[in-house]
């Protein structure tokens, strides 16, 4: 009886991994931002938008870009409508608590990423599994 | 229900009765109920705390599909005459709150854990210095 054991398979998927990675880990960041930005924006067009038409330019001043290979950010932009005021909504005054439209996004969505990252990490060795 | 102690005025008094232990008392307020703004009655308060809590998420349990606790977020906002005031003011909330377990009703929270702190600028209205600390703490 002869038993041959060989490592060919973890082999090519070292060899194939970090191409996967690469293009793997930015489809999860960008997929993680416009979702954790649809949240946030949800949150703030809830606050702002329902019982009336102020601060109706607040919301559309969210937005999500890739600001390197696997890293992206989302949020206010200050160069669009309303979003230079996001410190006050975000964070509320003395006249009113602050809404946490961006806090209460993370709170979703880092438990999200973690997941989507773990499944990453799990498909690169054993794909589509 | 699945989670405890939903009810978040029950969590507002819990948290006002430990930062009034370290600002002093007639210290801690609801937004729009300070003494002499918004047309109340009395003078501003030199040093105040306006305090508020949310609902936060948390995720449900794959196998149960339920969330069997329940996520909060106590966001403080301190209100001082002069930078120091402010100081003070953040220090005694950081005092109440930092890595302190809350009993709120049969329950023990999580210890509190800071989020955010933002510096204390002026505000117009009240003509004081104010400025953020938020907290979460799960039960």
């Amino acid at each position: 009886m002869k038993v041959s054991h060989s490592l060919n398979d973890l082999e090519s998927d070292l060899r194939k991994i970090p191409k996967t990675l690469r293009r793997e880990g930015r489809r999860v960041v960008q997929h993680n931002i416009s979702e954790g930005n649809r949240i946030a924006k949800a949150h703030a067009s809830e606050s702002h938008t329902m019982f009336g038409d102020t601060d109706i330019e607040y919301p559309p001043s969210f937005t999500s870009e890739m600001t390197g290979p696997m890293r992206g950010e989302y949020g206010p932009d200050s160069s669009i409508g309303d979003g230079s005021q996001a410190a006050g909504y975000e964070f509320g005054s003395i006249n009113s608590p602050g809404h946490f439209d961006l806090a209460r996004s993370v709170d979703v969505i880092s438990t999200e990423f973690a997941l989507d990252v773990d499944d990453l990490v799990r498909d690169l060795f054993w794909p589509a599994s | 229900m699945s989670a405890p102690e939903l009810d978040e005025r029950v969590h507002w008094d819990v948290i006002a009765a430990a930062l009034t232990v370290r600002l002093g008392p007639s210290r801690v307020f609801k937004h729009g109920e300070v003494p002499g703004l918004d047309g109340h009655a009395g003078e501003v308060p030199p040093i105040f705390a306006l305090l508020a809590i949310q609902r936060r998420f948390v995720a449900a349990k794959k196998a149960s599909r339920r969330a069997e606790s329940s996520g909060w977020r106590i966001s403080v906002r301190r209100a001082g005459e002069t930078v120091d005031e402010a100081a003070w003011a953040a220090l005694r909330i950081t005092e109440a709150l930092d890595d302190v377990r809350l009993t709120i009703g049969s329950h023990i929270s999580t210890p509190v854990l800071h989020e955010t702190t933002t510096s204390a600028v002026p505000d117009t209205k009240a003509k004081r210095l104010t400025g953020l600390q938020s907290y979460t703490y799960a039960l």
